[in-house]
């Protein structure tokens, strides 16, 4: 129990109309453990429930039944909240602010104040690559920038749970691959980070444990590896053979599994290319 | 709290409501005395320009406050940042409370403005309290003289089931406005029994008027403890009469005029004493208009957090325009004993409307401080207690709980 930073026990969520008539069931009984310093991917369709998921969890919503922990007390309770980071879908930020002000104000919400707080803000603008436009208003920054500023809103208490509704979603390429790495350092720092994505490239390179929501229940959910592993199939890597060796491996190969054998040569990834390329031209 | 009154204070600045208040703050002051006409002393054209502008800066603020306090919650609850305030450990009830310091400050700043502008720019005098003469209880005589109506065999029997509460607050109504005559040489007394303790030097202020209302030379004399003065006027219907220290609160006004005095001796009659500095008068007005535009700005985020942006304004300028319309709707109607059952219900809920909002919206500071009156010790200290101490946290509480439920990412 003291390893999940997210606990949810037979959790269902039906929203009622004006009479209280029940119109949806958008949860229904999910029970879910979100282990300490892992990268936790929420996927699903739309509709099946990741949102309301997140909501509860947040502590904005309550469930009609079943029960929600975060760090083993209710949401909404101000111990979880202290440790607690939220990023939205959509930024959400002041555009009248700079992104110093918006961090600042961020922080001071959470709690800090004072010189603590002016470091904590000038570190994370630095780690996001956003000390040069530091005092310029949130209003007049690209979709990135402003991403990147709510990351970092996200980031000014130093949670020990960040919350992350689909994290990439309005990023390049680059900016996407930044969120990443970002993703990556916090999981390495051991902070615990669940988070919701339709792209499911990006949640199959940052994530470590995966639960798969359809229509209010949770269809699949475990360690990302024991998850997609093809246990049926063997690959072996080898630097380049020349035709010759390839033929001798691969009757030999044949051989010995008394089955087909396929040869070819791994491709890169388009985000690795893509990177690699502005990279060069810029 | 500190932190969402400095976003709320930004969010006012940089979105230019904070520049425009105080800049038509000081137009109005600019513009308005070179727009004063009167046709009478330097004193009356003193009172107009105080009680022009400051009204004037009142209507601005009770505007521009609504406005921007409903545009406040509004512009959050329609982007949904509420939500992410509510994965803060902060309570949402400071984050109003931040919110609602942003316009009051505002609101500061514009009556700082006013405040120099006639402390520096009008000529001004000492404010003066108001003793009224001391009467019998008029609903005690009001009962009486029904009773012996009702006891009457000559009236009518129909007449006897008339509803008495009514009937009683006609009789008072009309007790207030009957006018009395002051024949020649006649003699009158009255009571100011809250000057018996004192021993201060006061004024008596009678307004008076003759058979046909013209002005004619008005003469008489006034005993006060023991002292005689004697007065003239031929200028003002206003008659002033300066009388000295002493105790007692016994006065005792004589006609000396050819012609017959016409005054009524709950609204004509009045002891004016010494109520401070004009500067601290106007401290306390502006003090009391801004708790009222604190009421303002709470309900502005309250409605701001209900309803969309502009529903909450929309709302919120016809809710301002019906309390300052009430009072008057109820004093022209007031006689519905005959009407029909949904127009009695309709003045119904307007005699409500104006009873709930008599406080906010009587303009009764402005009008005293440019007419050198004092209010009642106590008057002040009520109301501001009772506008920032209970209703503003009641506003700013039904607006957080409200925010908590109306935004949802």
């Amino acid at each position: 129990m003291n390893d999940c930073v997210v606990s949810l026990e037979g959790v269902s969520k039906t929203f009622r109309d004006f009479w209280m008539r029940p119109v949806t069931k958008a949860v229904d009984g999910i029970s879910l453990k979100v282990p300490r310093g892992t990268v936790f991917g929420l996927l699903g369709p739309n509709g099946s429930g990741k949102s309301t998921t997140i909501k509860m969890i947040l502590g904005l919503i309550r469930p009609t039944a079943g029960k929600v922990l975060l760090f083993g007390k209710p949401p909404q309770a101000r111990d979880a909240l202290k440790r607690l980071g939220y990023l939205p879908e959509l930024s959400r930020l002041h555009p009248f602010l700079t992104a110093r002000e918006t961090l600042m104000y961020h922080g001071a919400l959470a709690g800090l104040s004072g010189r603590l707080l002016r470091d904590r803000t000038a570190s994370l603008l630095a780690d996001t690559a956003l000390a040069h436009v530091a005092d310029r208003r949130v209003g007049t920054f690209s979709k990135g920038m402003a991403r990147r500023t709510a990351l970092a809103a996200a980031l000014v208490a130093s949670p020990e749970l960040l919350v992350l509704d689909e994290p990439t979603s309005g990023l390049d390429p680059i900016g996407t691959r930044a969120v990443k790495e970002l993703i990556r350092k916090l999981a390495s720092q051991g902070v615990t980070i669940l988070m919701t994505s339709h792209l499911l490239a990006d949640s199959q390179d940052v994530c470590t444990h995966l639960a798969i929501l359809a229509n209010g229940h949770i269809a699949a959910c475990g360690e990302k590896d024991e998850l997609l592993q093809k246990t049926d199939t063997t690959r072996f890597s080898v630097r380049n053979l020349s035709p010759a060796a390839q033929e001798a491996v691969k009757s030999e190969m044949e051989a010995l599994s008394g089955g087909e054998v396929v040869v070819d040569h791994p491709s890169a990834s388009l985000e690795d290319f893509f990177a690699k390329t502005v990279e060069a031209a810029e | 709290m500190r932190a969402s009154f400095l976003v709320a204070w930004r969010y006012l600045a940089r979105g230019g409501a904070v520049p425009i208040l105080l800049c038509a703050t000081a137009l109005l002051h600019w513009l308005l005395p070179g727009l004063v006409r009167t046709d009478g002393s330097a004193e009356a054209v003193r009172e107009l320009t105080i009680y022009l502008s400051l009204a004037a800066v009142y209507a601005l603020l009770l505007i521009v406050s609504l406005v921007s306090a409903a545009s406040l919650t509004a512009s959050e609850r329609d982007a949904k940042r509420f939500a992410i305030a509510r994965t803060r450990p902060v309570c949402m009830a400071s984050v109003m409370a931040g919110k609602w310091c942003a316009p009051m400050l505002a609101a500061g700043l514009a009556l700082a403005v006013s405040a120099i502008w006639l402390l520096h720019g009008v000529a001004h005098e000492n404010s003066r309290y108001m003793l009224r003469p001391g009467h019998g209880d008029l609903y005690a005589m009001a009962e009486s003289e029904i009773d012996a109506y009702l006891a009457a065999p000559s009236t009518p029997e129909a007449l006897k089931t008339m509803d008495r509460k009514r009937v009683l607050s006609h009789m008072v109504a009309r007790e207030l406005e009957r006018k009395k005559v002051l024949a020649p040489g006649e003699t009158v007394k009255w009571n100011f029994d809250a000057l018996a303790q004192r021993k201060v030097p006061c004024t008596l202020q009678i307004r008076v008027a003759n058979e046909y209302g013209l002005k004619t030379d008005f003469r008489g004399k006034v005993k006060f403890g023991g002292e005689c003065v004697q007065f003239t006027n031929t200028t003002s219907r206003i008659i002033e009469v300066a009388l000295p220290a002493a105790a007692g609160g016994e006065v005792e006004f004589t006609n000396e005029s050819p012609v017959a005095i016409y005054y009524s001796p709950y609204r004509d009659v009045a002891l004016l004493v010494d109520g401070g500095t004009f500067a601290a008068n106007l401290l306390r007005t502006c003090v009391q208009i801004w708790a009222t535009i604190g009421v303002v700005t709470a309900l502005g985020l309250f409605m701001g957090a209900a309803v969309s942006r502009n529903v909450a304004v929309f709302a919120g300028v016809a809710m301002i325009v019906a309390s300052l319309a009430a009072p008057q709707i109820v004093e022209a109607q007031n006689d519905l004993a005959k009407a029909r059952l949904p127009d009695r219900i309709a003045l119904g809920m307007t005699r409500l409307v104006a009873a709930a909002t008599s406080q906010v919206m009587a303009p009764a500071p402005v009008d005293d401080l440019a007419s050198r009156l004092r209010q009642e010790d106590g008057v002040l200290e009520r109301q501001v207690a009772v506008d920032i101490a209970v209703i503003c946290p009641i506003l700013l509480l039904l607006a957080a709980s409200i925010a908590r439920r109306r935004d949802l990412p």
